[in-house]
This record gives C-alpha cells, sequence and structure tokens, in this order.
C-alpha cells in the first residue's frame, strides 16, 4: 500500500507538472502584455517599462513559470490583471458556490443513478429496464445547456415554480437562497444521473453473467442474496472509476451551468477571464479545476484498491 | 465468435457471404449491425435524416438565413413571431427565419464534429499504437503526457485551447473563411487525442501478446508492418466504437463551444449560438431556443442510439470505461 | 438424506433431453437426444469433446439453462421433473440435494468474498445454522477435502488460494449439505497434473464416502478411466454408447469411441515400438443445423454405407448395461479404422546437431525497491528460466515438459528470440543466434519456426488464411506474389486441407484446421528446427491426433528437428527423442526418452508420472502427492527448487546446496539430485505404498 501510495503521489506530481505547463504556455500565448494590460491608458513607456519589471514579466519564460508554480504552491496565484485584486481573494469568493453546486449534484446524482442502474440491471430487456435505459439515453444526449434550457422554460417560466436565473444577491450565500440552487443542480445532475446509472447497469449485467454469480444461483440462495451479496459488490467496482470520470464532466458542466444561470461560481470567473483575456485569473482558474480532477481521480484509484481485494495486497 | 457454457462454438449465420470490395462489405457490415436492434433502427433514420437536411438544407431553406423581415410598415410584428405558417419555427430577435437558419446550421456542426472526432482518431490510434508497441520509457513518457491532458476536463481544454489557438490570425489569406472552423477541428482533435491513444494502446499491448502478432516478428516483420497491416485491421471494431462514441461527444462539445460563444462567428447560424442568444427571450418567445435545442438533441439522441445498436449487435460491452 | 427413493432406482433419469439455445446470433442445438441415469452410490462418466453437449446436460439437471431455451425430453431427479420445479422449488434442490463443481474455480468463486463465507452462506440457507455452527462445520468440510490450516483458508480470498486449493473450496461448498446427487463439469481441467491427481483421488475416496450419486463430466478418457463406473459418450448433441467402464474401454460398440480411444496416444510397447494414432476425418456436425434423418457420425464414420444416411439410429441394448447409437454395433472391430501403423524406433544415433543451447537464462524485471526509487529491495526479478542445456539433433525431437510455472514457453520464446535471453549461448548449425528475433538475420529466421498453442490467435482474424504464409514464402524463399500463392496451395494440400481456403477468413476454419494452416506456415520455408509450444493443448484428441500424425510424418519425410514444449506426458511420450524435464525455471532431468521414462528419475519425474492419467480402467495407480506449491519464481533457491515439495528429501543438504548433476553410465542421462542414482532407483522400484505421502494443501 505504502509503495502503491508513493508511485500514485509521485504520478499526481508528474501529471500536476504536464497540467500547469500547459496552462503556463496557454496564458503566454494570449496576446496582451499584462503590464499594458494594468496600466490601461495612462500607461507611458516609462511607467509600462517599470511595472514590467515589478511583476518580473522581463524575466524569462521558465523563470516566470517557476515562480508562478511556487506562488500557486504558497497559495498565492498572482494579481488579477482586470479586477486588480488579488486572486486568490477573487477565487476564494467563487469556490464556495460553485462547490455547493457540485457536492449537492453529485449527492442527488450518484446515490440514485446507482441504485436505479442495479434495478434495471437485473431485470435487462424487460419493460422497465428498456423505460429506465430510453431515459438514459436522453440523458446523456442532452447538453446541459439544452437540459437548463428545458427546465426553465417548463418550471421556471410556465409554471413560475423557480427563479429563471440564480445570481445571489449581495450579502447572501446560495445556502441562504436554496430555491436558486434547485434548477442548476437538476441540470447537472440529468447528465450525471444518467451517465453513472448507464455505467452501473452495464456492469451489473456483467457481473450477473459471471461464474461467480451462476455458482451462487446453484448453491440455491435466495435472488436477493445471489443480487446483493454476490453481484453488486463487484458490480460497484468499475463504477467508482465512472463517478470519477464524471466529475470531469461534472466540472465541465459547472462551467455552462453556471453560464446558463447566470451562477456566480468559478466556471463563470473562468468564462469572464477568458472573454477579458485576464491571463492570471484564467491560469488560476484552470488549475484550480484541473487540481480538483486529478485528486478526485486519484480517490477513486485508492478507494478501488482498498475495495478490491484482488490488488489490495500486491 | 463466442463461447457458450458448454464450450462450443457457435455459428455466425451468413459469415460465409463476400462481397467484392472492401468498402462493399464494410458498408453492407454497418447496416446489418445497425438494423438488426431497435436502438439502431430507430438510430439510423435519425442521423440520416440529420445528415440529408445538413446537405440539402440551405438550398430548401425558404428564407435566407441573414435576411431580416422587417417590414417598414409593420416595424415589430416580425421580430420574435411566433411559429405559422410563414415561419415554420417562428422567428428571431432580428426577425430572421428560426426554421431556415436551423436548416443551415446543422451542416457546420456535423462536419466540425466528424473532422474533429476523426482527427481525434487519427491522432490516438497513431499516438496509442506507436507508443504501445514500442514500449518502455518512451510509452511511459507519451502516456504521462496523455494523463496530464486527461487531467484537464475536456470542455475546460477545449476552451483553452481555443483562447491560445483563436488569438492568432490564419497564417494564409485563403485560409481565412474556414480558420475558425478549423480552430475548432484541431481543438476537438487535441481534446480528444488522450482518451483514444489511451484505448488504441491498450488494445495494442493486448495484440503484442497475441500468437499471429508474434509470428509475424518471427517472420522478421518491421514495426511498422506489424502495427499497420496486422494490429490496425484486427483493432478496427474498437476503432469503430470509439469513433462513434467520441462523434456524440464531439457534437456536444461543439455545440457547447457555439453556445459559450467560441463556435463560428455569426451571422453564420450555429446551433449553440442560437440557442445562447434566444435566452433572453426565453419567457416569451421559445421557439428561438427550442428548435436548434431539439436539432442538437435529436441528432446526438440519435447517434446515441445508433452506437448502442452497433455495440449490441457486435456482443461488446456496452460501455467502455476511460 | 432424506430419500425415499429404493436403492437402486436412477436418483437422476435423464430422457431424450433436448436444449437449443435461441441466440440473437442464430440457433445453437447444443443437446439434441441425450439420456443417461445416475444410481446412488456410482460414478458415471460423461464424455465427450467440446459441441458435444456434455456440459449442457450437466446444468440441465440442476434445471439451469439461462437465456432463452428450447427444451424437449425429461429431467428427472428421484422422479420429479427439474424443468417443471417453481422458482423455490429449484432453489430449495440446489446445493442442497444436487451440487456442481465446475471447471474453471478461479471464476466460480466470488471474488471479493473471503471463501469461508462463500460455503458457510450454503449451511446457513439450506440448514438454518448461526454463524458459529456454521463456522464450525465449515471448518470441517475443509479438513474433509484436505485443505491444510482450514481456519486460515477460511479468512482468505480466492485470489490467495492456488488453483487446486480453490477447486478443494468448491468441492467443500458442493459438499455442505450432503447432497444427493454431484455434478463434476470437468473439475480438473486447467489444473496440473499433480494437484489434478490430487482432485482425482478425493473424488475416488468421496465416493466411497458419501452416499451419493456423481455425474462426472469431462473429455479425458485417462480421468474417465480413473474414476467412473459407468460411462456415457456423447457427440454432436447425442448420447452415442453407454456401457461399464471396463466394457467400453476393452470392447467399444460404438465406431466414435473406438476411434477416440485410438486417438490418445500410448505408452510406447516392451520393444519401444509406439503405434500410430487414428486419424478421424472431417469435424463435428454444426450445431447450427438441424438434425437430418441421418447418423451424425455418418460422413466421418469408415463403415458408414447408404442406411446410415437414409435412418437415424436408435439406442440398442447390445450386452447388459451396454448401449450403442450404431446400426451395426456389432460389426465393430479394432481394425474399423484401418490397421495401425507401428513405428518402430530405429534407434537412430544422435546426428549432427542442428540446435544448441548452453545455460539459457531469463530473469524477468529488476530488484524493486520499496519507494520507487529508495528504500530497501524487496522485490526480486522473476527467475523464469534459469541455466538450461539442451541439443537438438537432425531430425530428432527434444521434449519440454513441466506443469504451471515451470518456464516451458518461455524457453520456447528466448529459443526463437521472442524474448531475450540474459545469459546463455544459443547456436543454430555453426552460428551463434542473437538474444532477439530482431537482431537476426532472415536466413536463420527462415531456419527456425514456431507453432503456437491458441491456433484461433496464431492467425490473424481480418487477414485471409494464407497472408501469414505467402508472407512467410514471400521473405523466406523469395519467390513472387504468383509463385508463393502457388506454393502455399501446394502447402495447405500438404496439411491435408482444401487449398481454396487459402482466401477464406479464418473464422470459418475449425480449431484443428486453423492449427494445420499453422502447420502450413511453419513449413513453409523448410526450416531446421520448428519449436512446437503446447501446440496441441487446445485441440480436442481426434484433432489432436490428426496435427501430431501430420508433424511425425513431416520429420521422417524432411528430418526437421522439433523442440516440443508440453505439459502431456502421452504426448511427449509419443513424440520425443530426447526429454527435458524443468521445474520452477530449473532443468530436474534430461535425457533420450527411454531414459527418463524409466528407473531411476528424477523424484519430480516420478511424480509427475505418477500422477498422469491413463486411458485403462485397470491400470496400477501409484499417485505420489506433492505437498504444498510450486515455489514462487522470485525465490532464489540456494539448495534444490524441488526441495519444499520432494517426498525422498534426504535432509538440510536439500535445501542448503544445489542438486549435482548426476549421469548415468552413458553420460546422456542426466539427473539433478542429491541421492545417488543407484539408491534412487532402488527407492523407486519399492514403490507404491510407503512413500507416498498424506498429499495435503
Amino acid at each position: 500500500m505504502i509503495r502503491f501510495l508513493t508511485l500514485r503521489l509521485s504520478l499526481i506530481v508528474v501529471t500536476l507538472l504536464v497540467v500547469s505547463v500547459v496552462i503556463f504556455a496557454v496564458s503566454e500565448a494570449l496576446p496582451s502584455d499584462a503590464a499594458e494590460r494594468l496600466m490601461g491608458q495612462y500607461g507611458t513607456e516609462q511607467n509600462i517599462k517599470h511595472l514590467r519589471e515589478e511583476l518580473g514579466l522581463d524575466r524569462s519564460a521558465p523563470e516566470r513559470y517557476g515562480r508562478w508554480i511556487w506562488g500557486a504552491v504558497r497559495g498565492d496565484l498572482g494579481t488579477s490583471l482586470v479586477q486588480r485584486q488579488p486572486i486568490t481573494s477573487i477565487v476564494g469568493h467563487r469556490l464556495l458556490p460553485s462547490i455547493y453546486l457540485a457536492v449537492f449534484a453529485l449527492l442527488v446524482a450518484v446515490p440514485s443513478a446507482v441504485l436505479v442502474g442495479i434495478w434495471a440491471g437485473v431485470r435487462p430487456n424487460s419493460k422497465g429496464d428498456r423505460a429506465v435505459s430510453l431515459i438514459g439515453m436522453v440523458g446523456i444526449s442532452l447538453p446541459e445547456f439544452v437540459t437548463g434550457l428545458f427546465l426553465t422554460i417548463v418550471v421556471a417560466s410556465k409554471l413560475g415554480w423557480l427563479p429563471t436565473t440564480s445570481a445571489i444577491p449581495r450579502g447572501e450565500t446560495p445556502l441562504t437562497r436554496p430555491e436558486i440552487l434547485i434548477l442548476p443542480i437538476l441540470t447537472l445532475t440529468a447528465a450525471l444521473f444518467a451517465y453513472i446509472m448507464r455505467m452501473t447497469r452495464a456492469s451489473v449485467i456483467e457481473t450477473m453473467d459471471s461464474h461467480y454469480v451462476r455458482s451462487a444461483t446453484l448453491k440455491g440462495l435466495s435472488r436477493r442474496r445471489v443480487i446483493f451479496r454476490h453481484a453488486v459488490p463487484n458490480a460497484m467496482l468499475p463504477t467508482i472509476t465512472v463517478v470519477a470520470t464524471t466529475i470531469g464532466w461534472l466540472l465541465g458542466g459547472l462551467i455552462i451551468v453556471e453560464n446558463v444561470f447566470a451562477y456566480p461560481g468559478l466556471g463563470q470567473l473562468l468564462l469572464n477571464s477568458i472573454q477579458t483575456r485576464d491571463g492570471p485569473l484564467l491560469q488560476a482558474c484552470a488549475l484550480i479545476i484541473a487540481v480538483a480532477y486529478s485528486f478526485s481521480n486519484l480517490f477513486a484509484d485508492i478507494s478501488y484498491r482498498v475495495l478490491d481485494p484482488r490488488i489490495r495486497l500486491t | 465468435m463466442r463461447l457458450n457454457t458448454s464450450g462450443q462454438r457457435i455459428e455466425v449465420p451468413g459469415a460465409a457471404r463476400h462481397t467484392r470490395s472492401a468498402f462493399g462489405r464494410g458498408t453492407r457490415e454497418f447496416l446489418r449491425l445497425s438494423l438488426s436492434t431497435t436502438a439502431g433502427r430507430v438510430g439510423l433514420p435519425i442521423v440520416v435524416i440529420h445528415i440529408l437536411l445538413a446537405i440539402v438544407g440551405p438550398f430548401i431553406a425558404p428564407y435566407s438565413i441573414t435576411e431580416f423581415h422587417l417590414p417598414p410598415d409593420y416595424p415589430a410584428t416580425d421580430r420574435l413571431a411566433g411559429p405559422s405558417w410563414t415561419y415554420l419555427f417562428g422567428s428571431d430577435q432580428f426577425g430572421r427565419d428560426v426554421f431556415s437558419r436551423v436548416l443551415s446550421g446543422g451542416g457546420t456542426l456535423i462536419t466540425l464534429s466528424l473532422a474533429g472526432a476523426l482527427l481525434g482518431l487519427l491522432w490516438g490510434t497513431f499516438i496509442g499504437m506507436s507508443s504501445g508497441y514500442r514500449g518502455g520509457r518512451v510509452d511511459q513518457v507519451v502516456m504521462r503526457v496523455m494523463d496530464g491532458m486527461m487531467a484537464f476536463p475536456a470542455l475546460l481544454l477545449a476552451l483553452l485551447m481555443l483562447t491560445t489557438l483563436g488569438a492568432r490570425d490564419a497564417p494564409f489569406r485563403w485560409l481565412e473563411p474556414y480558420w475558425q472552423g478549423s480552430l475548432i477541428v484541431a481543438t476537438i482533435g487535441l481534446v480528444f487525442a488522450p482518451s483514444a491513444a489511451r484505448v488504441m494502446r491498450s488494445v495494442t499491448l493486448q495484440a503484442k501478446n497475441l500468437e499471429f502478432v508474434m509470428s509475424a516478428r518471427l517472420r522478421g516483420e518491421s514495426a511498422t508492418y506489424i502495427i499497420y497491416r496486422e494490429i490496425l485491421p484486427h483493432a478496427l471494431p474498437v476503432i469503430g466504437v470509439e469513433f462513434t462514441v467520441r462523434l456524440s461527444y464531439s457534437i456536444l462539445l461543439v455545440s457547447s463551444l457555439g453556445f459559450l460563444g467560441l463556435g463560428v462567428q455569426p451571422p453564420s447560424p450555429d446551433w449553440g449560438l442560437m440557442i445562447a442568444e434566444g435566452r433572453q427571450f426565453i419567457g416569451f418567445a421559445p421557439w428561438t431556443t427550442l428548435a436548434p435545442a431539439g436539432a442538437v438533441a435529436t441528432l446526438v439522441v440519435g447517434v446515441n442510439l445508433l452506437t448502442d445498436g452497433i455495440k449490441h449487435a457486435r456482443g461488446m460491452p456496452q460501455e467502455i470505461v476511460g | 438424506m432424506n430419500s425415499h427413493a429404493p436403492r437402486g432406482a436412477p436418483l437422476l433419469q435423464i430422457e431424450h433431453l433436448g436444449v437449443t439455445f435461441l441466440t440473437p446470433r442464430g440457433t445453437v442445438r447444443a443437446v439434441r437426444d441425450a439420456s443417461l441415469n445416475v444410481r446412488r452410490g456410482e460414478v458415471l462418466g460423461l464424455a465427450g469433446e467440446s459441441g458435444s453437449g456434455k456440459s449442457t446436460t450437466a446444468f440441465a439437471a440442476m434445471g439451469y439453462l439461462p437465456g432463452t431455451t428450447r427444451v424437449s425430453g425429461r429431467v428427472l431427479f428421484e422422479g420429479q421433473d427439474v424443468m417443471n420445479m417453481d422458482a423455490a422449488e429449484l432453489r430449495r434442490m440446489r446445493g442442497n440435494r444436487i451440487a456442481m463443481v465446475y471447471q474453471d474455480p478461479a471464476t466460480s468463486l466470488n471474488p471479493t468474498m473471503r471463501v469461508g463465507p462463500q460455503v458457510s452462506e450454503v449451511l446457513r440457507e439450506h440448514l438454518n445454522m448461526d454463524a458459529r455452527h456454521s463456522r464450525r462445520a465449515t471448518i470441517e468440510l475443509f479438513e474433509s477435502v484436505r485443505l491444510a490450516e482450514p481456519e486460515a483458508v477460511l479468512r482468505r480470498f480466492p485470489h490467495e488460494l492456488s488453483g487446486g486449493q480453490q477447486q478443494r473450496v468448491v468441492i467443500a461448498m458442493a459438499l455442505a449439505c450432503e447432497p444427493d446427487l454431484l455434478i463434476l463439469d470437468e473439475p480438473t481441467t486447467g489444473l496440473d497434473v499433480t494437484t489434478q491427481a490430487t482432485i482425482l483421488e478425493l473424488v475416488v475416496d468421496l465416493k466411497e464416502r458419501i452416499n451419493a450419486g456423481i455425474l462426472y463430466v469431462t473429455h479425458d478418457l485417462g480421468v474417465i478411466a480413473s474414476v467412473a463406473d459407468r460411462v456415457v459418450v456423447m457427440y454432436a448433441g447425442e448420447t452415442v454408447e453407454e456401457a461399464p467402464v471396463r466394457e467400453l474401454f476393452r470392447d467399444p460398440k460404438h465406431p466414435y469411441t473406438t476411434g477416440l480411444l485410438n486417438c490418445v496416444p500410448k505408452p510406447p510397447t516392451e520393444d519401444g515400438a509406439t503405434v500410430g494414432l487414428t486419424r478421424i476425418p472431417g469435424s463435428v456436425f454444426p450445431a447450427s443445423e438441424p438434425a437430418p434423418d441421418a447418423c451424425l457420425f455418418a460422413s466421418r464414420c469408415p463403415m458408414a454405407d447408404e442406411m446410415c444416411s437414409q435412418m437415424a439410429p436408435p439406442m440398442t441394448e447390445t450386452g447388459v448395461g451396454h448401449s450403442s447409437r450404431c446400426l451395426y454395433p456389432n460389426d465393430i472391430a479394432p481394425g474399423v479404422w484401418g490397421e495401425l501403423d507401428t513405428n518402430v524406433e530405429t534407434g537412430r544415433v544422435q546426428g549432427e546437431t542442428v540446435l544448441g543451447a548452453k545455460g539459457l537464462r531469463r530473469f524477468y524485471g529488476s530488484w524493486g525497491r520499496k519507494y520507487l526509487i529508495f528504500g530497501p529491495r524487496i522485490r526480486p526479478p522473476v527467475r523464469a528460466v534459469t541455466d538450461v542445456d539442451f541439443t537438438v539433433g537432425l531430425g530428432r525431437t527434444v521434449g519440454i515438459v513441466g506443469e504451471s510455472g515451470a518456464g516451458k514457453s518461455t524457453v520456447a520464446r528466448v529459443i526463437v528470440g521472442l524474448v531475450p535471453r540474459d545469459q546463455g549461448q544459443l547456436r543454430l548449425k555453426e552460428e551463434e543466434l542473437a538474444p532477439e528475433v530482431d537482431e537476426r538475420t532472415d536466413a536463420q529466421r527462415a531456419a527456425m519456426r514456431m507453432v503456437f498453442q491458441n491456433p484461433t490467435a496464431s492467425l490473424n482474424p481480418k487477414l485471409a488464411v494464407g497472408h501469414a504464409i505467402v508472407r512467410a514464402l514471400r521473405k523466406f524463399s523469395g519467390l513472387d506474389k504468383q509463385e508463393s500463392q502457388q506454393r502455399a496451395e501446394e502447402l495447405l494440400q500438404a496439411v491435408g486441407l482444401d487449398p481454396a481456403y487459402l482466401n477464406r477468413p479464418p473464422r470459418e476454419l475449425s480449431g484443428g484446421e486453423q492449427q494445420r494452416v499453422a502447420l502450413a506456415g511453419a513449413f513453409a520455408a523448410s526450416p531446421d528446427v520448428i519449436v512446437a509450444d503446447e501446440a496441441v493443448s487446445a485441440l480436442d484428441v481426434s484433432v489432436q491426433a490428426q496435427v501430431l500424425n501430420l508433424l511425425r510424418s513431416h520429420q521422417e519425410k524432411t528430418d526437421t528437428s522439433y523442440v516440443f514444449i508440453t505439459h502431456d506426458l502421452a504426448v511427449l511420450r509419443y513424440l520425443s527423442d530426447e526429454i527435458l524435464v524443468l521445474y520452477a525455471g530449473h532443468v530436474a532431468e534430461s535425457g533420450p526418452a527411454p531414459k527418463v521414462l524409466d528407473l531411476p528419475s528424477h523424484p519430480y519425474t516420478e511424480a509427475l508420472l505418477s500422477a498422469a492419467p491413463v486411458p485403462d480402467p485397470d491400470a496400477q495407480r501409484t499417485t505420489i502427492r506433492l505437498p504444498g506449491f510450486v515455489p514462487t519464481l522470485r525465490a532464489e533457491f540456494q539448495g534444490c527448487c524441488f526441495a519444499s515439495r520432494c517426498p525422498r528429501k534426504v535432509g538440510n543438504i536439500c535445501d542448503e546446496a544445489p542438486p549435482p548433476a548426476q549421469t548415468s553410465a552413458d553420460a546422456d542421462h542426466v539427473i539433478y539430485c542429491h541421492i545417488p542414482l543407484d539408491e534412487l532407483a532402488q527407492l523407486q522400484l519399492r514403490r507404491p505404498t510407503e512413500t507416498t505421502k498424506i498429499g495435503q494443501e
């Protein structure tokens, strides 16, 4: 296990290094010079040169990369070019709402998807299974912005039950206004649910076809015991990996969903930084999302390892 | 070939039929596979209709996509007009015919998605097979870079790539009209390459230990010959499935980029962008978003149904993780 | 036991069973007409090749036929039709009254559940035992199937047990409720012979200990001979012959059975002559076709006449408890398949050496450290092959034998260069061969060809059958496209195949045909040496005989040398001039075949020979059971690698000093053992009784 953890942790360090290089290269390629942008219309030749030195922009790219990464490790993500504030505090305000959204969506989607997936998987090709499969098919096919808009049109516009946008008034948090969270969560859930449910179903069908489930049946065990003691625990192993994969999808979905509902989270911030060509801010947002995704994969790997006795000891 | 519980070989009916050309054989096989399940029988027509409309759409569209229907005597009536016989799907905020715009928007989306998925697959196949066959340190380094790229959610990676590439102008004048589209295709290709590379690498690693590959090595065949003449045909079914799966993701991704305003530039119609623009009128003119949304939805549902159908008919697992 | 049926009445009665699977890929008539019965206290052997429907028949006895099926006939368990039982009745019967042991124990046990609970849940389900009682009963069951340290095994996961131990757990699970009927479906296929021998012994022991009927399904006639009381033979979904075991082997009444018996290679006779093998032509009647009004074996039968293709023969009684599905059961004589040629070993002298290996060594991986590249060295490399020497003479066959983990496949791959050797020399005629195949010359590659185990994988499924042959011809013989095409057709004809096969996709060929294509490819460039790695292991006996005959006649014609790798002693005896016995990557014994198979033997060879089942019910059986496991190849041996399991271990010297190479008088027979040869011969003459150990796993 120690050997595995060291291996896995060193892999994630390598991965994140690749990630940070990509991100740094991207924001390097943005056309405008940060110093010019910061000075705006007041920039004189002299001022800009001065600021450039102050920001370290006159140094070589590898050196700037080193400074950026070192800062990021210590929690200093630099200064936003547009808002002219420390990025760490800007991101700090936006991070929490996004976490609420992501966590709630996972809490809703994962258990329900797994349950429905098992339910459908043990009765393949029945009417219920076909109905569930159809829902799953539609779910994975609809882009988040389409689902979000359908929901808005029906639930918010026509029925008027919920607000159409999810902007958070000043001084409030998503937790004080839970109603604004419902539509974004539902939208995110739709795709997650469909994807995890389909995977769980496929995995359950495969396990139900295995020799050890056959031998459990031929031991004369009750169907309930065959399913819940023999099939499901084994079928859940691939589902762990699937959930980790979906987190990548979820993070991408956040960008869209926050945009659809004007929800003030990290995804919106990222889009703003792209529109305003705010390099340092873009770097920070992308880095945070990539780190979150990498660690969710790490977490899945470890839990797989802990739950599957076959690889626990090797 | 599959084995049943008693270890017998199940003969595949019609396996002995031969058609002359490889293309004919492929087409026939594709049709047979797609039409042998309900999912395929529903999905194939949807996809075919979408493709046909994408080709002839611009020619049968009743109005020009850029024509503003603002008759001088009725200043406001033809803006955001509801669906009628004049404007089948209503009109948008500029009074443009939504039906015509939906008809004309499919071509770009399908072309870009197809090209992007293909490019990603080509890249992935090349990288994955070479790296997997070679093995050793090179393989380790290549796969770490792929891992690094896969640490980004697809949409984020696409956004980053487009932002970088999009900041530059077309290097040649003649490329100007296609520049934006090419960038999107290149982006999708880059985003999808790592996962395709992973799949193809694992196929190659498996095939490397198969007897027919070993006997090719014993004949003294070159690595290139073995990869492309022996392993590639063997991997074709996997490539086919990977392609259809990527195609549906590709459509989702291209339309999402359009929605975020990073697709092809207006005024040329883009379903994602139409939805984004129609959003503000959602309360009183939902048709401006519903029509393109429905178009995207049916297209992806069709592709996914077809994929599921083919996978089912081939007896493949319904999902390939990773 | 709650049997109300009178003693002697059949426990299980299968009457004219037909099972058809309706799959999306077509209709499979797995069982067409099968009838058999099993009585209490007897072992009924159900024999047949792949596709005969024997396993489906076994599963039908448990009422287990998943998917869409069409069933005809009756399956009566104690007079009650299993096919008409409802779910609750089936559940009460399965695992309780009828229990089953499966072919592959590794996949039949739940991988994420400890084995103890997997056994005790049967007890709790059927006998309503509580946790404490069921745990104790499970330990007793483990003891009764001779699992060592039963309490420790209880807490293991399946992957932590060896194949033999896993199968013992499955058997314990089947015995849990003292079933009335025990079904064993190929329980030893895939296990090593020495493991198989101990499992078979357990089955024979069970027969005496429990008052149950046993249905033993297998393709291996040797196994049938050693366990069964009566035998039913199946072919193409039909039972074709039923007889008491001795009568079946002495006086078979169906041409298929006769042919099958003559397909199994037999040990050489006293004067060193080997008996040739019957060649059953053609292949099994396809399961996709409905049965015509004819004998399904007619197309392959040497004595078929018009009647055979005009009416389907019924099962007819030919003697007490003996019946046959043949129109002419009394015309069947040993010579029905033609005279078998006997092949007297002419005592060819060892001619010129074609291939010589000295000190071949291959270790996989390097020392692994605790924390990636830091910390103490904790994982030694896998020592797959350590210091193997042999020479192959012109036109001769070296047989390499050993069980799983012995390193025989690695030796094969090292020879051809698929796996580079770490140390040692390899000379082909006068030339030193490079470790890797890519570094060898075309001429060297042409001179040494390989045949693999799995015929289906040795042809690229997406390319025409002839592709590999044509490529080899063009590369090695420098023929152009047209010439090589023509030559390839000749080659196919030479291996007894229709030249039209050349352009077919491989999936249209049967396994045996595919293996013959692989042989044609190997013969293509007239090589000096052919390395065959388990080349007949995946084939049914009748097909195996075709391939063995082909190899033999090719050698006689062309003086090609073979390196033949196998785990099957019968095949080894049939083909080899010299034998190399491998254990845990080391040579245990080597020399001319008659000397290796005779005394004195290395204790491992002795155990191996005693464990191999012989297709003769009256054969003397003295199995030497080996305790423990094959040691991990990561271990570095101070002494003899066999010491941990050796029944003849003499003391600490075996663990401490590497065994010396003892050569017999004529210097070509080498045994690596500490016991002096004459003493070893003395010991081995005195077997069986005193030296056998109670084997435990």
